[in-house]
């Protein structure tokens, strides 16, 4: 385990880092894949926290979004959205990915292999 | 009509000047989101999980990937949560132990090195990050480790302030080896008594 664990808003910053200079992806499943890939390789580094995720709601590690969380967007049924309680992610048949706030807000944006944004 | 869409019906109507929205499952297991945006503030999120409550947060946008951090089994008891949360403008509480945790990684310590500084086992620590609530005494060896001291006070709406421990005013408070206290502290200032964040009713 790291000595320090950087606090949450570096962490994040070095997930939209690694995601952002990533090979985009060509199609929904290697996004969905990429998302969780680098989340996953970010805590594991940056934290040590074991990867549990049963213990989810107590460990103070951040997960990548679950596939039973997994919903639509209305009128985009082309478009997969992975909700958690602060952000949604959104992934299109393209590859491309946005990580959403609550309110809309876009927080991150990467279009997918054929350079086309969600 | 379920009732999460009871708890949106009835946070629309307590605050028709704020955007409440519900974001129904898609699944029968999925969760539904009601989610109360506050201007200038993080929302005030409720969650329903069908086997596991009603979880209440209020996410910054870093809180990516986390979970909620107060659990209701009663939909009346979390409503009466987040119509307190917007009222007041206040956050949902992070559970006590994962609260502990960030502050001995925030003070780049580990838990073997924490535990040999409050003369402990390493798995005590660990045992006590896991927990929604602590000893006084616990708390206080916590802080003392960590190379602070804990503070304790009852604030009341008409402003006063009764303070219960200030190392300014009563030094170091003594552990249970001495004469120490043997209060308990929840994580929890709701009436309602929220379950432990992230155990599930099984």
């Amino acid at each position: 385990m790291p000595n320090q664990i950087p606090p949450k808003p570096v962490r994040l910053a070095e997930f939209f880092r690694r995601l952002e200079s990533a090979p985009a992806a060509s199609d929904a499943d290697e996004a969905y894949a990429l998302v969780c890939g680098t989340m996953n390789a970010v805590e594991d580094e940056l934290t040590g926290i074991p990867h549990d995720p049963s213990q989810w709601m107590i460990d103070g590690r951040m997960y990548p979004p679950q596939t039973d969380q997994l919903k639509t967007v209305k009128g985009r049924p082309e478009l997969r959205r992975y909700v958690s309680v602060g952000h949604s992610t959104i992934i299109g048949p393209n590859g491309a990915i946005q990580i959403r706030l609550k309110d809309g807000t876009v927080v991150f944006e990467k279009p997918g292999a054929d350079g086309v944004s969600i | 009509m379920r009732d999460i869409e009871r708890l949106h019906a009835g946070l629309s109507e307590r605050f028709p000047d704020h955007t409440v929205e519900i974001d129904p499952a898609e699944t029968e297991a999925g969760d539904w989101d009601v989610n109360v945006f506050r201007p200038g503030l993080d929302p005030v999120v409720v969650v329903w999980r069908p086997s596991q409550g009603y979880g209440i947060c209020t996410p910054t946008r870093y809180d990516y990937g986390v979970g909620v951090s107060e659990v209701f089994d009663d939909w009346r008891a979390a409503m009466d949560r987040a119509v307190q949360l917007v009222e007041s403008g206040g956050s949902a509480i992070t559970p006590l132990g994962l609260r502990l945790m960030e502050i001995r990684q925030g003070a780049g310590m580990t838990q073997a090195q924490l535990a040999e500084a409050m003369g402990i086992k390493q798995a005590s620590i660990s045992d006590a990050e896991r927990r929604p609530d602590a000893q006084l005494s616990t708390l206080a060896r916590h802080a003392a480790a960590l190379g602070g001291a804990l503070k304790l006070s009852i604030e009341f709406p008409d402003g006063r302030s009764e303070v219960l421990l200030d190392p300014a005013i009563h030094g170091t408070m003594p552990t249970r080896e001495g004469r120490g206290a043997s209060a308990t502290v929840r994580d929890a200032r709701s009436t309602s008594r929220p379950r432990r964040a992230g155990v599930p009713r099984e």
